[in-house]
């Protein structure tokens, strides 16, 4: 019994890791004529944000993967994705999402630009660290040439 | 066979110690070229920098009591941040971090663009034991992100 209840406790706090394991972007339109700053309307914002799981701090465990293709649905992509003893969450691969979606978009140009990793200890008591990379920033409309 | 088990405990403890105190303080680039394709608004020559994140962590007791922190410190030889750790004192702020990014952009010749902070409290109640102990046990996390511009890319 004991052992059934220890392998329980185990795969659930697995699966529990693997489902927060996940890499989320969305690029929210700006349904809005209300100009952000300097008079400019914002075509979209956009966010990223990706998680990784590391065993003292050195040792991937597992990992979310970055969104660099397909068009998502509504702008918005929540990938279960996950890569087993890597660690993808980086400033690089949300960079990748965010080049992804200005493609998508359709202008490459953005402002407010804003990375934020977060390091959570509180996992099993310092053992298991959670890693998460957040980028965010306003799209843009691409300049006319002659501007 | 006490005395191994005293070893064990020793160990365990050094294990978490440097558990605890790895990744306080961390500087991560992103890889030249990442940018290429992007234009930033009031930022010309951003598509030629790269973009940069700062994140210092400290622990406390009772929100006030600093037990170990990241310290940012600056290795004058290899021109680069060191991150380490400061024991019983708090190197978690808004000043560490500015200086850290003035030292990055000086050092690579760059302009700052996009520097954006952020910080963040929590307590540890979820990872205690009862609950007891990590009510105790607090962290404040602080960090900057910006792009790094080339001083020659800026000018064009």
């Amino acid at each position: 019994m004991n052992t059934i209840a220890k392998a329980l406790a185990i795969v659930s706090m697995s699966v529990v890791a693997l489902a927060g394991c996940s890499s989320y972007s969305e690029i929210a339109k700006w349904d809005s004529n209300i100009p952000v700053n300097d008079g400019e309307v914002p075509v979209a914002s956009f966010v990223t944000q990706n998680f990784s799981y590391e065993l003292l701090w050195c040792i991937p465990l597992c990992t979310g993967v970055p969104w660099t293709e397909g068009p998502g649905k509504d702008g918005v992509v929540d990938k279960y994705n996950v890569r087993l003893f890597a660690n993808e969450a980086t400033i690089d691969g949300n960079l990748a999402s965010l080049n992804h979606a200005l493609d998508l978009v359709g202008s490459h140009r953005i402002s407010q630009l804003r990375t934020k990793e977060d390091d959570s200890k509180a996992w099993s008591l310092f053992l298991v660290n959670r890693h998460e990379v957040r980028t965010q920033c306003l799209i843009l409309p691409e300049v006319p040439e002659d501007k | 066979m006490k005395h191994k088990s005293v070893t064990h405990v020793v160990a365990g403890m050094a294990a978490l110690f440097a558990a605890m105190v790895a990744g306080c303080a961390s500087v991560e680039y992103s890889t030249p070229g990442k940018l290429k394709n992007v234009t930033v608004k009031g930022a010309p020559g951003a598509e030629a920098g790269q973009h940069v994140a700062i994140t210092t962590l400290g622990y406390n007791m009772f929100g006030c009591i600093p037990l170990v922190s990241g310290d940012l410190r600056w290795d004058d030889e290899k021109h680069e941040i060191k991150g380490g750790f400061s024991l019983f004192s708090d190197q978690v702020g808004y000043r560490e971090l500015q200086t850290a990014l003035q030292n990055i952009a000086e050092t690579r010749n760059c302009d700052l663009a996009e520097v954006n902070f952020h910080d963040s409290n929590g307590f540890y109640a979820d990872a205690s034991w009862g609950g007891l102990v990590g009510m105790c046990f607090g962290s404040s996390q602080m960090g900057v992100s910006a792009i790094l511009v080339p001083r020659g890319n800026a000018a064009k």
